[in-house]
C-alpha cells in the first residue's frame, strides 16, 4: 500500500514538474499584467526570462496610477501549485516616497503554500529594516510587523508614528480590506 | 529472455509519455486562451502648453507714440495692403472692447497693438472674437483668424481672456530648490487633501498654511482648493507630479484656486 502511495507521489511530481515545464509562462504572467492593469498598476519595460521551472523579469518598472513607483532589478517567479513564490531582489523605490521610507528595499519574499491556504505570506529586508507581513484571503485582513533600522528610527519618525509600537520595540499595522 | 513489451521499463515509460501528453496538452489550453502580449506603460504625451505672461498694459503704454487713433471712416486711406497680408499674433477682450496683435507677413517680428476702434494699414479694428478679430475696409467685413501657434520662441502664444493681467509674485529659485530637495519643509509648512467628486478628483485644497513661513507668502490662503497650474487642470497626482518634476525648468508657474466659488489666478514668477 504504503510502495502505491509513493509511486503514485513520484508519477504526480513528475506531472506538476512537466506541467511547468511546458506551460507558457510567459503568457501566464501576461495574464497577471492584464489582471494588475484592471487597477492601475503596470509592470513595464522589464525582460522576461523563461525559464524551465520558474519564469525570471530583470529590470521592471512599477507604475501605479502612471506613476512610476519602483525599479525591481530582478524577480523570480516559482509556481509549483502546491508551494508558490515569489522572489524580488533589488528594488528601489521612487524619489516620491523618499519622504516616507528609505529608498532601497535589498528583497522581498512573497510566498502562498496549499498547506496554508488561506494566507499570503511575505518577508522583505532592506534599509528600512525587516518586515513580516501576512495576508488572510477570508478575512481580508493585512497584519504587518516591523523591525525598524536605526535609518528608520532617526528620519523616518512620521512614518513610523502612523503604525503600533510594540512592547518588543516593534512596530504593527493591520488593516482591513 | 523476458519479452521487452512486457517488461517493467515498458510500462513506466508509457506511463511517463502519457504523462508527458496530458501536461502538454493542458500547457496547449493554456497557450490558446492565454494572451501573447505583455502591458506597457505608454507615457501621454501631456503637451504642457506654454505658459507666458504678456503684459498688456505695459505693451499699450510703450506703443501709445506709434500708434494713432484714426477715425472711423467710409474710404480710409487705401494703402495697397489687403487683410491677408496681416497677421493676427493675439487677442485680448471680449466683442465690445479689447486690442488685438496684429503684424504683416512682410516683417512679422515687427507687431502693433490695436484697440477696438484703431486702424492698421486701412483696416478698422471693429470687434474681437474668440479667435478671430473683425476689420472693417470701405464698408465691407473682414474676419482674421488668429494665426496657428507654433513652436518658435519667437511668437507670443495665444492668450486667453481669463488670464488676470494682476502682477506676478516673485518667488527665489533658490527657494524652489531648497523645497524640492527637501520635501519633509514642504508639508511643515503647508498641507493639501484631494477634493473628489465620486472616483475623479476636482482639485487640491489647502488645508494648513504656516502663516510665519514662505509659503504665506505665496497668496494661498487655507481652504483654497487649487485647480489648475500652469493651464494644466490636476485631476491626478501624475499631474502635480508632472509639475514637481519640472518645476527646475519653469520660469513662470500659474496657478488656478477656488476661493469662495470663484476663481482666481495666481502667477509666480520664479527668479
Amino acid at each position: 500500500m504504503l510502495k502505491k502511495a509513493l509511486v503514485f507521489l513520484t508519477y504526480f511530481i513528475f506531472f506538476i514538474l512537466a506541467l511547468i515545464y511546458f506551460i507558457p509562462k510567459a503568457s501566464a504572467y501576461y495574464f497577471l499584467e492584464s489582471k494588475l492593469k484592471e487597477h492601475s498598476i503596470i509592470i513595464s519595460n522589464e525582460e522576461i526570462c523563461d525559464k524551465p521551472l520558474c519564469l525570471g523579469v530583470k529590470n521592471a518598472d512599477i507604475y501605479v496610477d502612471s506613476i512610476k513607483f519602483a525599479n525591481i532589478s530582478e524577480a523570480n517567479i516559482h509556481l509549483f501549485v502546491l508551494y508558490n513564490k515569489v522572489d524580488l531582489t533589488n528594488i528601489t523605490l521612487s524619489s516620491i516616497a523618499k519622504t516616507l521610507v528609505p529608498l532601497n528595499i535589498n528583497e522581498v519574499d512573497m510566498s502562498y503554500s496549499i498547506f496554508s491556504p488561506l494566507n499570503f505570506k511575505a518577508y522583505a529586508v532592506g534599509d528600512f529594516g525587516e518586515v513580516n507581513a501576512s495576508y488572510n484571503i477570508l478575512d481580508g485582513a493585512l497584519h504587518l510587523k516591523l523591525t525598524p533600522s536605526k535609518l528608520m528610527l532617526t528620519n523616518y519618525t512620521g512614518t513610523l508614528k502612523q503604525l503600533k509600537k510594540t512592547e518588543q520595540g516593534d512596530y504593527t499595522y493591520d488593516k482591513i480590506f | 529472455m523476458i519479452k521487452f513489451s512486457s517488461s517493467r521499463y515498458l510500462q513506466i515509460s508509457i506511463k511517463v509519455l502519457i504523462l508527458l501528453l496530458i501536461a502538454k496538452f493542458i500547457s496547449l489550453i493554456f497557450w490558446l486562451f492565454l494572451p501573447n502580449d505583455g502591458v506597457e506603460f505608454m507615457q501621454n504625451e501631456n503637451y504642457q502648453h506654454k505658459y507666458q505672461k504678456v503684459d498688456f498694459h505695459n505693451m499699450v503704454e510703450n506703443s501709445n507714440g506709434l500708434l494713432k487713433k484714426e477715425p472711423i471712416k467710409n474710404g480710409s486711406s487705401f494703402t495697397g495692403l489687403s487683410i491677408t497680408n496681416m497677421i493676427l499674433k493675439g487677442l485680448y477682450g471680449t466683442s465690445n472692447g479689447g486690442y488685438v496683435i496684429v503684424s504683416l507677413k512682410l516683417s512679422p517680428k515687427s507687431t502693433s497693438i490695436i484697440g477696438v476702434g484703431e486702424s492698421f494699414s486701412g483696416f478698422t479694428l471693429k470687434s474681437i472674437r474668440l479667435t478671430g478679430a473683425i476689420f472693417v475696409k470701405d464698408g465691407v467685413e473682414y474676419l482674421l483668424e488668429l494665426e496657428k501657434i507654433k513652436k518658435s520662441e519667437n511668437f507670443i502664444k495665444g492668450v486667453t481672456s481669463s488670464i488676470s493681467m494682476g502682477s506676478s509674485i516673485d518667488v527665489s529659485r533658490n527657494d524652489i530648490s531648497f523645497y524640492a530637495k527637501n520635501p519633509k519643509e514642504v508639508w511643515k509648512d503647508i498641507s493639501f487633501s484631494e477634493v473628489r467628486n465620486g472616483s475623479s478628483i476636482e482639485g487640491f485644497r489647502v488645508t494648513k498654511i504656516n502663516n510665519n513661513s514662505k509659503m504665506a507668502t505665496l497668496g494661498l490662503r487655507k481652504g483654497d482648493m487649487i485647480i489648475k497650474a500652469n493651464n494644466i487642470e490636476l485631476k491626478s497626482y501624475k499631474d502635480i507630479l508632472g509639475i514637481y518634476s519640472n518645476i527646475d525648468k519653469l520660469k513662470i508657474i500659474q496657478v488656478v484656486v477656488m476661493r469662495n466659488n470663484q476663481e482666481r489666478e495666481l502667477v509666480y514668477e520664479i527668479n
